[in-house]
């Protein structure tokens, strides 16, 4: 966490990565709460909430990484340090997360590995 | 070498159908005593540190670059590899359940799954509104309220993440004001200000575990214990997150003890600032874990 000296509307970056955190928050929360989309009759698909969860759970972990923990600002080594151990996530999640006989049938190729023990055994 | 035992006490306090011993904490509870005594004299160490004697790495990558730092990223970095494979373990079996959620949406596409009596209940089920808590006449009677704890401790930790910022641009502000109206009186000098924001940092995350011990509670009340594969990852996941947040807490009363007697300032705020990565970090894992345990 260093400094930001740059203000918006009389508040630092902080403040407003706070508020952007809070607000995706409560929408986060929105989504599982309603079933259909307040003031419509349009459902809100289990598909629809996955998409929500993931999309704004990426922008709260931007969020948070880049600004609270202040990746944006430091030297490339450290940002190296922080996203190296992912390509092992990665790795876990599509080796391991998604190797199962539902995992491989039931979701897109190419997100799932064509390995023959994950429908054979 | 106490791992083993201690799992199956912690089993023990989750699930009554496993005998609870203290004895099985003996090991367990001498590795933590030898743990607090090390981390005793780390602090003991670091009380009188006012900015002078940081050690600073001498060779590429991170030459210039405070050693601690450096230490605490590849710390996270480890961390992270923690984290996923609770996730990438998770992900393999939920993959695989047909949910009480999935079922009624009737978009799973899992061919073993087609009456009730197929479904297994996550916690995302007993959690969502309309939950897996059935009354006697077979109706889903799960509210809103039962994910409210869940939801509560999302802002705690978000709003705790603020606090622990404002600490830091507090401690490292040499010129300081006092603010006007009531946050005056609060924050009358910059040593009073930096303890209250941890102070108030502090008081987050102990909500963050009464709620947390609260919800589960409740889940192993309506019956969903640690016995079964979905509570088991359950708690691990979401218990080994709470070990975090407690043994922040537990550095975070440090924190607070120095900031009220040595004090933090611009040349010695990197206690603050080091603290605040793993803080982050953890609050960061809930933004995974979260969504994918509490709401999915």
């Amino acid at each position: 966490m260093g400094e930001h000296a740059n203000l918006y509307m009389g508040k630092d970056i902080y403040f407003w990565n706070f508020i952007v955190l809070m607000v995706f928050t409560l929408f986060e929360l929105g989504a599982v709460f309603f079933e259909t989309v307040p003031g419509t009759d349009i459902d809100i698909s289990r598909s629809a909430v996955w998409a929500i969860l993931i999309g704004v759970g990426i922008v709260k972990g931007y969020g948070i990484a880049a600004f609270f923990m202040h990746l944006r600002d430091e030297h490339k080594w450290f940002n190296i340090t922080f996203m190296f151990p992912w390509i092992f996530v990665a790795l876990m999640l599509w080796g391991i997360g998604l190797s199962n006989p539902e995992g491989v049938t039931g979701l897109p190729s190419w997100c799932t590995p064509d390995w023959s023990y994950a429908t054979e055994r | 070498m106490g791992l083993p035992d201690f799992i199956v006490a912690c089993k023990a306090m989750l699930d009554d159908t496993v005998a609870a011993e203290l004895g099985m904490l003996g090991i367990s509870v001498s590795g933590l005593l030898i743990i607090v005594i090390a981390v005793s004299n780390w602090w003991f160490e670091d009380l009188p540190f006012i900015g002078h004697g940081e050690q600073i790495a001498t060779s590429y990558p991170f030459e210039g670059d405070h050693i601690r730092k450096v230490g605490l990223w590849v710390f996270i970095m480890s961390e992270i590899m923690v984290f996923a494979t609770f996730f990438s373990s998770y992900l393999r079996m939920r993959t695989e359940w047909c949910t009480k959620w999935a079922f009624e949406n009737s978009d799973g596409g899992f061919d073993g799954c087609r009456s009730s009596d197929d479904w297994v209940l996550t916690a995302s089920d007993y959690l969502r509104p309309g939950g897996a808590k059935i009354d006697g006449l077979g109706n889903s009677v799960g509210d809103f309220w039962t994910l409210l704890p869940g939801g509560i401790n999302t802002f705690a930790l978000i709003i705790s993440s603020y606090t622990i910022v404002l600490a830091l641009k507090t401690a490292k502000n040499a010129n300081w004001e006092a603010p006007k109206g009531i946050m005056g009186k609060l924050m009358p000098t910059r040593k009073a200000a930096v303890r209250n924001y941890l102070i108030a940092t502090l008081m987050l995350g102990s909500l963050f575990i009464v709620l947390k011990l609260v919800e589960w509670s409740h889940l192993v009340a309506e019956g969903f214990t640690i016995g079964t594969v979905q509570g088991s990852i359950f708690y691990i996941a979401t218990g080994a997150h709470g070990l975090h947040v407690f043994v922040g807490l537990v550095i975070m009363l440090y924190l607070v003890f120095k900031a009220d007697t040595v004090g933090y300032d611009e040349d010695n705020a990197q206690g603050i600032e080091y603290f605040g990565l793993y803080w982050h970090f953890v609050d960061l894992a809930w933004v995974v874990i979260f969504p994918a345990f509490y709401l999915y």
